[in-house]
């Protein structure tokens, strides 16, 4: 395995989509890595009508207004519809959408406001908050998330501030907001700010269908003290300028660029890395799109080895892209078992902190036999339905055959001690099953376990 | 440097810094063959819900919602009582086979649940320098090296607890831990990881652990569990006890205990799960039951206030349970500090009178025989045992016990902790769509 350009750009490629396939490493040698960068930020420029056409047919819910909506749903009784869609549209858009790049931001923005649509209330929220908060702004400004997130019916149910009233402060999502939304726990803040901020907040409550509404009777009209400044009585006025002034913290700078850092390059990122992604958010204003740019094209990333350990997520989305999997019932349901066995269900983390981004939580012994399993059933059970498996069954000479699919499925190349490995377990298939087996060898190998 | 020459660096220094484990292992305490159940409650349980202090006048001013009913609750002593629905835990209590540590946890408040979990599983106070590795980590990497099933996580994932033990193994649920390979492709997987040195000791565990748990998924699992994921982990539990599998430690998750609001809906059927589900592993165990320490813990205890949502905001001391054949059960193991303002932390909290750490100690000296304690809380020193835990010389041999009954237990709508669901219906897809 040398040092080429294509393994650079494969891995590139990988570290920020759901994994790199034949189509796509044609457009990122095409493009150049920078090229491929500036094309998946500019995401409004890349079609992906064939995809929403195809989900809005498939999925009605995905159109309704929220009173549509909790009609279809709770006058008629169909319960489960808003966590299935939401479910189903996700895992579809991650495998398939051309806009890769923006697909992982909303994810990245999921798990940074992470609100589990594990009952139906919340469920039903969090539906409408993510086509109309974070797939409108996923590559957008960081104040307009938070904003929206702060009056989003979802955080507002899940964290429970539609009950914090002046009578009674809830400080939930106070203490959430500042630790985990913006400054970050060593962000310098204290259990009075909390409480403060909790106060500032009270009144902000949900209006069936869902949406957002500002209770004057339940607000705290007494004065706030808010990092030792006097935060006066005007209403809705006071949370608004707490989330402006929030959102333009440095210590919010910081533990932003360090989860995108952590996201895109390594568990424990560089500092110096750190430092001018921060830079960045502040000198834009918190331009979540210029953060990137300026992450992905820095040289800490763009010339570092793959050292991130694949979340279920990306494993079993990357080997659904890697194969050219049409898309069936059959393989909807393989992702989803596999994200289920492996605990990365999609919103579906019970905790408000969001997945786990670092590879001493997700490599485990019952991570890695999920990825076994997976990597088996799904050359066997959806072989006729990928293409590249297709392709290679179609090739009769057995080098021929070998060759092809780890060029096809290992394209940065084979170390030549994996190439004579996988050769000896060749030798001892029968030309049937070998396609399927070698290709759930490679994809299952520790190699394919890192981006 | 390419990935393959860093992954031999890193490699290299990660053998480097094993090296003294091995010199360590070399004087390693034996296990004694007992067996702890480390069960975390995560999101900050309420203390003086589940264990109230019915006797404090100043309970009741604080609870006007959540205060439990002085006629429903069970009474433990002279002050304090278990929620009605702890059914379970109070059988246990009775039979001197659980105890409760009341106004334990960490020393230094600390309100985040995040930051608090993470000091106490490792093993250290709030706000301390952190460690690599978790206080079971340390424990397990001081005895002698175990079997393949040592120390499992019935989780997807090994907690921060166990971090540092090499061999500490995420199973999930044993039922669902098998691999569906041939032998070839077996073989064929395990010569790749052997080439990866960050991964290859995970892979060889997850092999090898799916051998070893061949036999015990045959066995049967016990009755009378409650549904849902506690009862799935400890009848897991058992049947690696029961089976002799070398089990030193399991650790296992409970997770829906963070009740900003409408508490008193959600936390009935919780304590009702976890008692049942602890009396019926007791029953499932019979005589093994005497040489197994369960100790249950959570990051905080909630505001004595209630706040407007009937529920409870973050506060600091909070309680601990300990249940098994050799805890001084029965009592609630307390220097009560009271509830009077000037007796609470930042006038608002249940202060802590035991810090966590001493429950731990006294469990793992006098249960399991540890002797180098300063190399599981490096920098902090145990006060005298509070007679928690009978020495194990003396833990007195299991009797085994007619089966406890059980209310049945209905499948509830937890809106905090409902699963994912186990399938659903998916629409029609037209053909032809590729990545």
């Amino acid at each position: 395995m040398g040092n080429t350009e294509l393994e650079r750009l494969v891995r590139l490629a990988n570290r920020m989509t759901y994994g790199a396939n034949r189509r796509l490493i044609q457009t990122v040698e095409a493009l150049g890595y920078q090229g491929f960068v500036e094309w998946q930020l500019d995401d409004e420029a890349i079609d992906d009508s064939e995809l929403e056409e195809l989900l809005q047919a498939i999925l009605p819910t995905l159109a309704m207004t929220p009173q549509a909506l909790y009609d279809h749903v709770v006058e008629e009784e169909n319960f489960g519809a808003p966590q299935r869609d939401l479910l189903i549209a996700t895992l579809i858009r991650r495998t398939f959408s051309p806009r890769q790049l923006f697909e992982r931001m909303v994810e990245f923005w999921s798990d940074h406001f992470s609100v589990p649509a594990n009952d139906l209330p919340v469920a039903l929220f969090k539906f409408t908050e993510d086509r109309e908060l974070m797939r409108k702004h996923a590559l957008g400004d960081f104040e307009t998330v938070l904003q929206g997130s702060a009056r989003s019916p979802a955080m507002l149910l899940y964290l429970d501030n539609f009950s914090n009233t002046a009578d009674g402060p809830n400080e939930n999502y106070a203490r959430e907001l500042l630790e985990l939304h913006t400054l970050g726990v060593d962000g310098g803040y204290t259990e009075a700010d909390i409480k403060e901020i909790a106060r500032v907040f009270t009144g902000w409550s949900i209006r069936l269908p869902g949406e957002f509404v500002f209770n004057l009777f339940s607000h705290d009209w007494q004065a706030k003290q808010v990092f030792g400044q006097e935060v006066q009585p005007s209403g809705i006025g006071e949370g608004e300028l707490v989330l402006s002034v929030l959102a333009a913290h440095p210590s919010t700078a910081r533990h932003i660029a360090t989860k995108l850092a952590r996201r895109f390059s390594a568990d424990i990122p560089d500092p110096g890395l750190i430092d001018d992604v921060a830079d960045t958010f502040v000198a834009s204003a918190g331009d979540i799109r210029e953060t990137l740019r300026r992450l992905l094209l820095h040289p800490l990333v763009a010339e570092t080895q793959a050292i991130k350990f694949k979340r279920p997520n990306e494993f079993v989305i990357g080997m659904a892209r890697a194969l050219e999997t049409e898309l069936t019932e059959q393989s909807l349901l393989a992702t989803f078992e596999t994200l289920n066995s492996a605990g990365h269900v999609p919103f579906g983390w019970p905790a408000p902190d969001g997945f786990p981004d670092r590879r001493a939580y997700w490599q485990s012994a019952n991570g890695l036999l999920v990825r076994f399993n997976s990597a088996a059933a799904w050359t066997e059970q959806l072989g006729p339905r990928s293409e590249v498996l297709r392709q290679a069954t179609a090739i009769e000479a057995p080098i021929a055959q070998i060759d092809f699919l780890a060029e096809t499925l290992r394209p940065q190349g084979l170390a030549p001690a994996t190439r004579r490995r996988m050769l000896r377990y060749a030798n001892k298939l029968e030309a049937p099953e070998r396609p399927a087996a070698l290709a759930a060898w490679l994809l299952s190998g520790p190699e394919a376990q890192w981006r | 440097m390419n990935r393959r020459e860093l992954l031999q660096w890193m490699a290299f220094t990660g053998a480097a810094c094993s090296a003294p484990r091995w010199v360590l292992a070399a004087g390693a305490q034996a296990s004694n063959g007992r067996h702890l159940i480390s069960i975390f409650l995560r999101g900050a349980a309420d203390g003086l819900t589940i264990c109230a202090p019915l006797a404090d006048a100043r309970y009741f001013d604080s609870r006007p919602t959540l205060a439990l009913n002085e006629s429903t609750a069970l009474p433990l002593d002279d002050l304090f009582a278990f929620h009605p629905a702890a059914g379970g835990l109070k059988a246990l209590f009775d039979e001197g086979d659980l105890a409760v540590v009341h106004a334990a946890g960490l020393i230094s408040p600390q309100r985040s649940h995040f930051e608090a979990q993470a000091a106490m599983e490792l093993g250290i106070d709030a706000f301390d320098p952190a460690p690599g590795d978790g206080w079971l980590g340390r424990y397990l990497l001081g005895m002698a090296p175990g079997g393949p099933l040592a120390a499992v996580a019935l989780d997807k994932a090994v907690p921060q607890a166990m971090a540092g033990s090499d061999h500490a193994l995420a199973l999930g649920a044993i039922d669902e831990f098998s691999l569906q390979l041939d032998s070839r492709a077996h073989g064929a997987l395990r010569q790749a990881y052997a080439a990866d040195p960050l991964l290859a000791p995970t892979a060889e565990a997850a092999l090898n652990a799916v051998d070893a748990l061949a036999p015990i998924s045959d066995l049967p699992v016990g009755e009378a569990y409650p549904a849902g994921p506690l009862g799935t982990a400890l009848a897991d539990a058992a049947r690696l006890i029961k089976a002799e599998s070398g089990l030193m430690a399991a650790a296992i998750n409970s997770g829906g205990w963070d009740h900003h609001d409408n508490q008193a809906q959600q936390i009935g059927p919780l304590l009702a799960d976890l008692g049942d589900a602890l009396a019926a592993f007791r029953a499932d165990l019979g005589a093994k039951w005497a040489d197994t320490t369960v100790i249950i813990q959570t990051e905080f205890g909630r505001r004595v206030r209630e706040n407007a949502s009937a529920g409870t905001d973050h506060g600091h001391g909070g309680v601990m349970l300990t249940a098994g054949g050799g805890v001084n059960g029965g009592r609630v193991h307390t220097d009560w500090p009271g509830l009077a303002i000037q007796d609470l932390t930042a006038g608002e909290d249940l202060a802590v009178t035991t810090d966590y750490r001493q429950v731990l100690a006294e469990m793992l000296t006098l249960q399991f025989g540890v002797t180098d304690l300063e190399g599981i809380f490096p920098g902090w020193t145990p006060g005298p045992w509070q007679g928690l835990f009978d020495p194990v010389t003396a833990v007195r041999a299991g009797v085994a016990r007619e089966t406890p009954r059980l209310r049945p237990h209905s499948t509830r709508w937890d809106h905090k902790r409902a699963p994912a669901p186990q399938a659903f219906d998916i629409p029609e897809i037209p053909a032809g769509l590729l990545p």
